[in-house]
């Protein structure tokens, strides 16, 4: 028995291996493939078709997006400042939040829950909240505009809850007992407790600030405040309408592959975020799997 | 658990708070733009004043329309508001959305009740009918006969009529082509080689020897193109003898040479299937790639050449030009449909002023201004004269690029003029297209109005049918219309399917209310 299981081992492992590496290969070639697209030549890449080389290697693509550099950096800079500000803000706020509920002597635990779950099952609605910020709050055409709306996300703080609640309570009590307050307490014993969890949710805010371009549609005229992925998309979008509808005074402009450049810049920088969070990431993935 | 009782009342409590709160002071905020509604009446004195400018308040109007972005907006307003200010003694600030947004936008902006004079509505972007029954447009009646005369008179009564919901009038015309006959484009070059006499044709069968030839001599042309989201069927009813009753795929067609409107399920017609049967010849025979019925774009394939014609094209004046700077080839074109006026295309665009509007009189004396100043006009279209573009000639009023400069670098060229105003008073891109608006206007002329013009279909009450139907239409019919698929085996599939998913019921209610509107004109 003992020496049939040890032999059986290997081709096991070898089809799990074949199996994990055909789904990263999957994963892996679209991108390859967008990638080399953006670097074709458009004319070359409509004969040819894709392919994982560029068949006639072209900057084109590129160099139409950066025509107007200024716009596309500040942009870049946007993006940038709303997500860190944004992530860091977030998981501030939606950790303090969800820390209370988790501890089981914190009264208005149950109808502060309630509140939070309310707004989970029932949302104002796209004008009522487009009138809250435009009217009450007065923040069209500011940064702020672009993260405060995202500030809290009812998810993220019950996903936090229940993470935290699988933090023994005895900690807390000796913790307690040697002295400390509730914001030391916090600070130093409960977060770096739960740094799996605070990762988790640090990516998710993270790439829900870089690709948000809705907040963006609402909120912002100014071109100076246009966030990446907003740009991006109207770039493209009006690509379309140009080429469709041309006159004698614009020039055709290349699509597929500025289609593909744009995706490019697009996923960029966020790729090396994966990087930054997967140490905690796989840890994180077992977040709230053992308590529902 | 006990606790939790409380909690809900309490919420639930909020809940109708906010919602009667909410209520409160939309009816508060309707109340003075309903006041401003009536104020034209109220103001009527002001018509006459609006020859001395300096007696009307300076006033700023607000003016949202769709576009790229321009680099040089800013200097264009500027220019425009120098006009603007010695005539109404306003400025204008002219907000460009993005196409991509523009929808979204001006939806959630009407819906808030933000406060703007003129925006951009048609039927198919910010769409006209729906802000109509939100009560987002102010109607334009009144406003329109006592502060724009000229506009109104530039456009035949017939194009108004079609604007009416209600019996009002809630978009200004953008006046343009309006009649547009339907027939095939083809490249000049392979036209040439094989000596194509487009001038005796009138019917798409009489194409298939010049196809012939291009399948046997031409190794990597295409003869014909298609593009799945632009059915060959659909766009060119008029061909078929027939005219569509709202959304253009919906079963429920009638046939134009009837004295009586009786509306027949299109697809069922001895028109489609001969259609579909020729389609399908051509596919075995190579005129169509195999494919056809997945492609959604051509213009790179065009542009490489890969396709020798386009069926189902639109032919206007100066289409040919447009071909040539699209694609890169010359192009010969022949109609064969006659021109036809419908709705859709009456009302394609339209300036409409805000509900929330607080000078709709100033707004009103905008649009008579950008519809009869031809300066002021051309600004908004063109930009400023040597800055972004040149006159070439002047006396035919066509323009060009300023030397040294290449179509990318122009800092406003929003190419759309047929979105400001009457394009009749446009310059022209090229020497070329010098005489095409009065082609156009011609074409305008002796267009055959759809019996239907003026009539628009309200879906509401067979949407489902609408809904289902449309998703066994998108199932079949480019596979019908591209020939890939033996009609004499799917088209009564096709067809069961339709019924079953209520295609007479659709039928049934466009008749309805054909006849109602038929009898209500009495």
């Amino acid at each position: 028995m003992e020496l049939r299981k040890r032999s059986r081992l290997p081709a096991a492992q070898i089809m799990l291996h074949v199996i994990l590496l055909i789904i990263s290969l999957l994963c892996i070639l679209p991108l390859i493939v967008v990638i080399s697209a953006s670097l074709s030549d458009e004319a070359a890449l409509t004969q040819n078709g894709y392919s994982l080389i560029p068949t006639q290697f072209s900057l084109d693509a590129y160099q139409f997006l950066f025509r107007q550099p200024d716009q596309l950096l500040r942009s870049y800079g946007v993006t940038f400042l709303v997500t860190g500000i944004g992530t860091i803000a977030s998981l501030l706020v939606t950790s303090l939040l969800a820390y209370p509920l988790s501890r089981k002597d914190f009264q208005l635990r149950r109808s502060l829950s309630m509140y939070i779950l309310f707004t989970m099952l029932f949302s104002g609605g796209l004008v009522p909240s487009y009138m809250v910020v435009s009217r009450v709050f007065h923040l069209k055409d500011t940064i702020w505009s672009l993260i405060l709306p995202y500030l809290v996300i009812a998810w993220f703080v019950f996903l936090m809850r229940t993470f935290f609640a699988t933090i023994p309570d005895e900690i807390i009590e000796s913790a307690k007992i040697d002295g400390v307050g509730e914001y030391r307490l916090y600070f130093q014993i409960i977060v770096p407790l739960s740094t799996p969890v605070l990762a988790t949710i640090g990516l998710f805010c993270t790439l829900n600030y870089w690709n948000d371009w809705y907040l963006a549609l609402l909120y912002i005229d100014d071109r100076n405040l246009i966030p990446l992925q907003y740009l991006l998309m109207n770039i493209m979008k009006n690509i379309e309408v140009i080429n469709s509808s041309v006159n004698a005074t614009t020039s055709i402009i290349p699509s597929d592959t500025v289609r593909m450049a744009t995706a490019t810049l697009a996923i960029g920088p966020i790729i090396f975020v994966y990087l930054f969070f997967q140490k905690f990431f796989v840890r994180g993935l077992t977040v709230g799997a053992v308590k529902g | 658990m006990r606790k939790r009782k409380p909690m809900f009342l309490l919420l639930s409590a909020l809940l109708m708070m906010t919602m009667v709160t909410a209520a409160c002071t939309k009816k508060e905020e309707a109340k003075p733009s309903a006041s401003e509604s009536s104020s034209p009446q109220k103001s009527a004195g002001a018509s006459e004043q609006a020859s001395e400018p300096s007696a009307l308040e300076p006033v700023e109007l607000t003016y949202y329309f769709p576009g790229t972005p321009q680099r040089d907006l800013a200097l264009v307003e500027a220019e425009m508001n120098k006009i603007l200010k010695e005539k109404i003694n306003a400025t204008i600030k002219l907000n460009l959305l993005d196409w991509g947004s523009f929808e979204q936008k001006m939806n959630v902006m009407s819906g808030a009740g933000d406060s703007f004079d003129l925006m951009f509505t048609a039927p198919w972007i910010n769409n006209y009918y729906q802000n109509v029954a939100k009560g987002a447009l102010l109607p334009l009646d009144d406003l329109l006969d006592q502060y724009a005369p000229k506009t109104k008179a530039a456009v035949p009564q017939s194009v108004w009529d079609s604007t009416k919901i209600n019996g009002k009038i809630y978009g200004s015309i953008n006046w343009q082509i309006v009649a547009m006959p339907y027939g095939v484009s083809i490249r000049k070059d392979l036209a040439d080689k094989y000596k194509l006499d487009l001038s005796q044709m009138t019917k798409y069968e009489q194409l298939e020897p010049f196809f012939e030839q291009i399948v046997q001599n031409d190794k990597g042309v295409t003869p014909m193109s298609f593009q799945n989201n632009y059915d060959n069927f659909t766009v060119q009813a008029p061909y078929f003898g027939m005219d569509t009753i709202g959304e253009d795929a919906s079963p429920g067609w009638y046939y134009l040479n009837k004295p009586e409107v009786k509306v027949v399920n299109q697809y069922a017609t001895p028109e489609f299937k001969q259609f579909i049967d020729l389609m399908y010849q051509w596919n075995q025979k190579g005129y169509i790639r195999k494919d056809a019925s997945s492609i959604t774009d051509t213009t790179s394939d065009f542009k490489a050449g890969k396709y020798a014609a386009n069926v189902g094209f639109p032919v206007k004046p100066g289409a040919e030009g447009e071909l040539k700077t699209r694609y890169g080839f010359e192009f010969v074109t022949k109609a064969f449909s006659q021109p036809l006026i419908t709705t859709g295309r009456a009302i394609a665009t339209m300036t409409g002023i805000s509900k929330t509007s607080k000078n709709p009189e100033r707004a009103m004396m905008f649009i008579e201004l950008i519809n009869s100043d031809k300066d002021l006009y051309n600004l908004l279209c063109h930009g400023i004269e040597g800055k972004h573009y040149v006159f070439t000639n002047k006396d035919k009023g066509v323009i060009g690029l300023p030397e040294g400069v290449k179509p990318e670098e122009v800092g406003y060229t929003p190419g759309t003029d047929w979105m400001f105003g009457n394009q009749f008073n446009g310059f022209y891109a090229s020497e070329a297209d010098v005489g095409n608006w009065d082609k156009t206007i011609e074409l305008n002329n002796q267009a055959v109005s759809s019996s239907l013009l003026g009539f628009n279909f309200n879906p509401d009450p067979v949407k489902t049918e609408l809904t289902q139907t449309a998703s066994v239409t998108k199932q079949y019919l480019s596979a019908l219309t591209t020939g890939t698929v033996d009609p004499n085996k799917v088209l009564p599939t096709f067809l069961d399917k339709l019924k079953a998913a209520g295609a007479d019921k659709i039928a049934a209610e466009k008749q309805k209310q054909i006849d109602e509107w038929i009898s209500s004109k009495k």
